[in-house]
Order: structure tokens, then C-alpha cells, then sequence
């Protein structure tokens, strides 16, 4: 496998797309219900595990573009292969891609479990979850173009919502703000780590990062990504804490519908319904990009095309989310997959970046590209 | 045969666009609601009946224009309200649907037992809107929702209507489901739900139950519930009426009749904020400073305004008369033993560390506490007269 890629021109993206991709991986099902399991940890001071989380997003996202920088043109899985050398290198990559696999499965188990909770109880979860697999093959199988603009459409249309904030914004009780910084350190500490489910995705760039065309200016447009994202969940846990009190944030399993369950126009009551429907549009480009992630990896790894390795994926996939779970396993699920996450996407990306710095210390970096890696 | 290629689509291809057309016709049918088919119900009523059993009465539309009443009313006994729902479908030729109910009654008998459990049950529905009114009703409302009002049409719209009219125009406080749940589940503060009764014909607001916890303890009167939101709140469109001694505008009064020794006034467009400030943690001393504008709308004898002095003079008998008020009602909440204003929440965010504070902690503290009330009001305007 060659370490570094040489992508066409006609399949680059720009660097502000790429920026695009890891906002929009990063917003999805996490935010529809993170205040609950942040608030339980930090209690009404959540808002400052939020701040904590995003400047650690910061700094791991600097240190990923970092690591991608001591190539010219490698994602992760030429990384890996350069560092650990073949076969654990492949092992490796090969945990990475099933985790991206099972990010994006996650993923679609829990919105299917949103539309079934709150529309239709009764639709049976292989229809919906065929739609959403199709339209993510759909999208795919057109390459990483077609993904971009779509993230960039999907952000496009549906950062409007964050304005009906404004209703529950009058039933505000700003007093449960107070006193601030009320929540010991360890607590705030706990809060920030229960955010990992939600601040995860800023770790396509990994694999993103060859089809990025003016790579020198990729740092600056995911800094401002993660910002934006971070802005919007600040914004979405301070209202949550101001319409909530405690007792009942911690039985509101979906706190961000329960804001929109608010919303009260004269012509549209019931506004969570139209939210859980866009909501189809916010969550497609985090499946598509996660299976992307995996097809990638397969394709790095083994040689298959995107096409053969896709249609490995898609029935997996399909399979896996037909399982039946109910809300018990579904927590443990995000439980366990918000833990796994933090050490995929928050920890590793360090060790990586010291195990780059120390091969390139023994071996200089090789700036053109290379056969076979040693 | 170029072109044959070209429009040929390999099989598995062809599979999967029919798979795809054939899902997204299918799902077109998941769960329909036709309207014509479903019931919506507008307005529901729950009654603790003497054996334990839980009587529930909805209010829906009736829209067949062969119909001679309007509505149509259900009504079905049961140990939970999904139960009676169950029930209620059995009577009913359309399939009875929550997702419109604006109002749901309690009687007072059944929120003086307690009302935690049966409203648990319509927060954790989904298909029931947040904003749903909750009221408690002074006797059954079994009785109440039956009753043939010659003038009201469809009785659940109409309770809606009278609800939001007066939150809207801040004659009591707001009391969504949402609202009702925040309090209960925080433990600085008690929930409240306006207090319907019936007279005659008449449905009206009483005034505003007071709960303790789930349970419902007292009610209090319209111009009370305007109080406890001057003390926490804030008005935009407010108005209060009082009385005041004649004898402090300096005049005497003209005839010496008792009753004419007092000054109807009538304030409104009130505008206020308050502030609330914990001065003494232990016991507690509350320093409350409310902030009032108004225009004065009525007075009972006829003054010359133009007088600056006057207006201070009538600014300080109000401020008076609301300091006598908010104290009164204090302690008679203090007697009652409820919260509603929500001083623990305030006593709560202005200490460290009382996060985990207890309701029974609160309730101890709010009787040992001390408030200090501090009013200024400023009227603003006086009409088009002087």
C-alpha cells in the first residue's frame, strides 16, 4: 500500500468543505439528548463541561491536522501502515475502520429509535432503515464530492432551527444558572467526558485529509468547524438549563425535542415532529461519512474499490440495525460506544502524533511519495 | 444495439431501484390518521371516584353535521388514564387521539390525593404537546364537562381560550404541563394550576390552586396570584386595583360616610421586575426589591393630578398597600407551608454547595425565614386627563 495518495484533481474538495464534513459529522444524534447524560455528571454548571469539551475538541483536532502534516498527501490508514509497519498497521486499521463502522450504525439505531419513539410507533425498523441505507449508498457510491456537497447542503437547510430556541427562551428561569462553578472540578471533569459521544466526528479528517486540494489551509477551516459546533451546543445546553429544572432534565431522555416541543406557530403546532423529520437530513451525512471512513479503509487496505467494498458494508450494516434493542440496552449501547469513542477520538490521536514523531526522528519523512512501505 | 446498452441496467441494479420504489410505497401507507377516522380529544377530565378507580372524561368535536350536539363526550372508569383511554375507545366510533388536548382537569377531591402518577403518564406520551393546561376544577369534572352550556360550543376550546386569554393578559400565572413538571420536580419551589369553577352556565377562574409537592393544599385569590408574580416575575400588561385612605391625599373626606373614607384606585399596563436578594443566609432573609411602572386607569374621587406632590403621594400608597399585601400573603403561605414563588431556587443558586439540597430542608428553612419587601412604583401616565 502506498503510504501517500495522489488524488485527482477532479476528486479534491476544498479546504473550507473539509471543514464543512467535520462540522456536520460532528452535529447528529448526540445533540438531541447530551444535556441529560452532561447535567447527571456536572449538574447545572453542564454549560462549562461544554466549554471544557470544545477547547479539548480544539486542541485534538490541531494535533490530528498536526500528525496528517508530517505527509504530504496520507490518511490514516497509510499512517498507521508507516508507523506500526505492516501487519500491526493493518490490525490497526483495520480496529479504526469498525469503529467508523459501528459509529455510523450507532448512529442510525439510535434516530430509528427517535422516529419510533416519537412518530410512528409502528413503522416497522427495515423500511426506515433501508430508506436511509439506499440514500446513503446513493450518495456514496458518487464519491466524496457528492458527500461534501451534501454535508453542506444537510448544514445549510437545517441551521435555521437553532433560531426556535426563542420559544422556550420565554419560559426561562435564569436563576438555575447559579451559583456558577457550584460543581466540583472532578464533576465538570466527568461532565466533559460524557460530551464524547456528542463531540465526536471531527475524526473523518483523518481519512478525509488526501482529497483536501489546498492542505495548508486545512488547520484554519476545522478550527472554525469545531467552533461553530461547540457555539451551537453551548447555546442549545444553556437554553436546555434555563427551561429545565434538574429533577426534570434527568427524566428527559431528549431534551432538544423537548425545546422544540415548545415551538407554537399559528399555522404548525407539534414543531418536534418537523424537527425529528429534518433531523433524517442532519443525520445522513454522519452515516455516509462514517461508512465512507470504512469503505475507504477497505479499499486502502485489501485494494477493493469503494464499490465491492460498499457492498460488503451496506448488508452488514442493514443486518446489524434490524437487531431489536430497548431504551435499557440502547444507554448501555451509547454508554459504551461514548467511552470507546473518547479513547478512538480523543486519546489516540495524541499517541499517534508521538509515534509519527518518533519514526520520523529515526527515519527522516519521506516527502515524495514511496512503493512499498518497510 | 448501442443503444440497448446504454438503457440496460445490470440485474442488481434493477433490483435494487424496485426494491427502493417498492419501500418508499410502502411506507406511504405506515400509519395513516385520517382525519374523519379519529377522534380528537380536546379537553380531558380526571375524578377520583370513592372506590379508588379513576374516572376519565374527554371532550371531542363532533363533526358530523348530522350530529345535534357538537361534541361528543366519553367517559370510562379505570386504574390509569391509558386504561381509560382503552375504555373510552369502546364507545367510541373513531379512534380516540390525545395529540389535541389543550386542557386536562383535575378535580379537587382527586389533586388533593395526589396527582403525580396520572401526569407522569401524560409527559412521558409523546404525542401530547408540552403546552397542554393543566387546572384543577372545585367538584367533579365529570359533572362540569358534561353540563349543556348554552353559549360555550365546544367546552374544550373554550376552557383553552379562557386560560390563554387570561395568562396572556397576566391575570395568573402560566401553567403548561412543562411549567407544572419543572416545579414539581425541582424541590425549591411549588407547583401552581388555575382554579376553574362553575356557576351555572358560567365556567371562571377562581383564582390559582396552590400544590404542595403533587398534592393540592389551598387556592388563592386572582389578586393574590398577582402577587406572588410581582414578588418572582415580570409584567408587561399587569393591572391591580386597591384602595387607599382619602386622608393622605389631604382631603377630608366629603361626606362623612365610612365607605367613602377609602380611594378606589386602578392601576394598569403595569410593567415590573423584581429582584430578589438573600441577605442572611441563616435563617434566611430574603431582600425583595420589585420595581414597578403604572398608569393609573380609575380613581373614585376626582383629583387633580397635575400635582406633582399628589402623584408621590399615590405612589406611596400603593407602595404601601403592596408591602401590606406581599407580607400578608407571605404568611399565609408560610401557614399553608407552600413554595410557589420558588424562594428555594433562589435560596439554592444564591448559595455553594446546595445543589443537593432536600425539599424537607427547604420547607424548615422557608418557615424560619424572614422577607423584606422593598417597593417602588412610579406612575408613568394618567390617562388623557388630569
Amino acid at each position: 500500500m502506498k503510504i501517500n495518495l495522489n488524488v485527482t484533481k477532479s476528486n479534491t474538495i476544498s479546504a473550507f468543505l473539509a471543514g464543512v464534513l467535520v462540522h456536520g459529522t460532528q452535529v447528529g444524534m448526540g445533540v438531541l439528548g447530551f444535556q441529560r447524560i452532561i447535567a447527571k455528571e456536572a449538574g447545572h454548571d453542564a454549560w462549562i463541561s461544554v466549554i471544557l469539551a470544545g477547547l479539548i475538541t480544539h486542541v485534538t483536532v490541531w494535533i490530528i491536522i498536526k500528525t496528517l502534516q508530517k505527509y504530504p498527501s496520507a490518511d490514516l490508514y497509510g499512517i498507521q501502515e508507516d508507523v506500526y509497519g505492516r501487519w500491526l498497521g493493518t490490525g490497526i486499521s483495520l480496529l479504526y475502520l469498525t469503529y467508523f463502522f459501528i459509529s455510523a450504525g450507532v448512529i442510525l439505531r439510535n434516530y430509528i429509535e427517535v422516529v419510533q419513539t416519537w412518530v410512528f410507533p409502528n413503522l416497522p425498523t427495515w423500511i426506515l432503515s433501508g430508506i436511509i441505507l439506499f440514500l446513503v449508498y446513493y450518495t456514496i457510491v458518487g464519491g466524496i464530492r457528492v458527500v461534501a456537497g451534501y454535508t453542506f447542503f444537510s448544514i445549510a437547510v437545517t441551521i435555521w432551527l437553532l433560531c426556535d430556541l426563542y420559544f422556550p427562551l420565554q419560559y426561562a428561569h435564569w436563576e438555575y444558572l447559579f451559583p456558577i462553578m457550584d460543581s466540583s472540578l472532578e464533576n465538570l471533569f466527568n461532565g466533559m467526558l460524557a460530551m464524547s459521544l456528542t463531540s465526536v466526528g471531527f475524526e473523518v479528517i483523518y481519512v478525509v485529509y488526501p482529497f483536501v486540494e489546498n492542505k495548508d489551509r486545512v488547520n484554519k477551516s476545522t478550527q472554525w468547524a469545531v467552533l461553530v459546533t461547540y457555539l451551537a451546543y453551548l447555546l442549545i445546553m444553556l437554553v436546555s438549563l434555563v427551561f429545565f429544572s434538574q429533577g426534570q432534565l434527568m427524566r428527559t431522555i431528549w431534551a432538544t425535542l423537548n425545546l422544540h416541543k415548545m415551538v407554537y406557530l399559528p399555522v404548525l403546532e407539534r414543531f418536534e415532529l418537523v424537527v425529528i423529520s429534518l433531523w433524517l437530513i442532519v443525520i445522513l451525512p454522519n452515516i455516509m461519512l462514517y461508512l465512507w471512513c470504512s469503505a475507504r479503509g477497505l479499499k486502502r487496505l485489501f485494494g477493493f474499490n469503494l464499490r465491492t467494498s460498499l457492498n460488503w458494508i451496506m448488508p452488514l450494516i442493514y443486518i446489524t440495525s434490524l437487531t431489536v434493542f430497548t431504551r435499557l440496552e440502547m444507554n448501555m449501547i451509547n454508554d459504551w460506544y461514548g467511552t470507546t469513542s473518547m479513547y478512538v477520538a480523543f486519546l489516540y490521536p495524541y499517541f499517534l502524533y508521538i509515534m509519527v514523531l518518533l519514526k520520523q526522528r529515526t527515519q527522516p519523512a519521506k516527502s515524495t511519495s514511496k512503493g512499498e512501505s518497510a | 444495439m448501442r443503444h440497448d446498452r446504454k438503457y440496460a441496467m445490470p440485474l442488481l441494479k434493477r433490483f435494487l431501484a424496485l426494491w427502493c420504489s417498492g419501500i418508499l410505497i410502502v411506507t406511504g401507507c405506515s400509519d395513516r390518521q385520517i382525519f374523519d377516522e379519529t377522534g380528537l380529544a380536546t379537553a380531558v377530565g380526571y375524578d377520583l371516584l370513592k372506590d379508588g378507580k379513576i374516572r376519565g372524561t374527554s371532550v371531542m368535536p363532533s363533526i358530523n353535521p348530522e350530529a345535534r350536539n357538537k361534541i361528543q363526550i366519553l367517559s370510562a372508569t379505570g386504574e390509569t388514564s391509558k386504561g381509560i383511554r382503552d375504555k373510552m375507545n369502546l364507545q367510541s366510533d373513531k379512534r380516540v387521539l390525545g395529540g389535541q388536548i389543550r386542557v386536562a382537569l383535575y378535580s379537587e377531591n382527586f389533586a388533593k390525593k395526589g396527582l403525580g402518577s396520572i401526569i407522569d403518564t401524560l409527559y412521558r406520551d409523546s404525542s401530547l404537546s408540552s403546552r397542554i393546561y393543566l387546572c384543577v376544577f372545585a367538584g367533579e369534572t365529570y359533572d362540569m364537562l358534561t353540563y349543556p352550556y348554552s353559549e360555550q360550543g365546544n367546552i374544550g376550546i373554550y376552557l383553552y381560550r379562557l386560560i390563554e386569554q387570561n395568562i396572556r393578559g397576566e391575570k395568573i400565572p402560566s401553567s403548561t404541563m412543562h411549567e407544572f413538571f419543572r416545579a414539581y420536580y425541582e424541590k425549591g419551589i411549588d407547583p401552581v394550576m388555575p382554579y376553574i369553577e362553575r356557576k351555572g352556565n358560567e365556567l371562571k377562574i377562581k383564582g390559582i390552586a396552590l400544590f404542595k409537592g403533587d398534592r393540592y393544599v389551598s387556592w388563592v385569590t386572582p389578586k393574590e396570584a398577582f402577587l406572588l408574580k410581582l414578588i418572582h416575575g415580570k409584567f408587561r400588561i399587569g393591572s391591580y386595583d386597591t384602595s387607599v385612605p382619602v386622608a393622605i391625599f389631604g382631603e377630608s373626606p366629603k361626606n362623612h360616610n365610612s365607605k367613602k373614607d377609602q380611594v378606589q384606585l386602578v392601576f394598569d399596563t403595569i410593567s415590573s421586575h423584581s429582584k430578589i436578594k438573600l441577605s442572611q443566609v441563616s435563617p434566611p432573609i430574603f431582600d425583595i426589591h420589585v420595581e414597578l411602572h403604572a398608569r393609573i386607569l380609575e380613581l373614585t374621587i376626582p383629583l387633580k393630578l397635575e400635582n406633582a406632590k399628589l402623584m408621590k403621594i399615590m405612589e406611596h400608597g400603593l407602595e404601601k398597600e403592596l408591602e401590606k399585601e406581599l407580607h400578608k400573603l407571605i404568611s399565609k403561605l408560610k401557614s399553608l407551608d407552600v413554595d410557589p414563588t420558588g424562594f428555594g431556587s433562589i435560596y439554592r443558586s444564591n448559595r455553594r454547595g446546595m445543589a443537593n439540597m432536600t425539599q424537607a430542608e427547604w420547607r424548615k428553612m422557608f418557615q424560619d425565614a424572614t422577607f423584606r419587601f422593598h417597593v417602588k412604583s412610579t406612575i408613568i401616565r394618567n390617562g388623557v386627563m388630569d
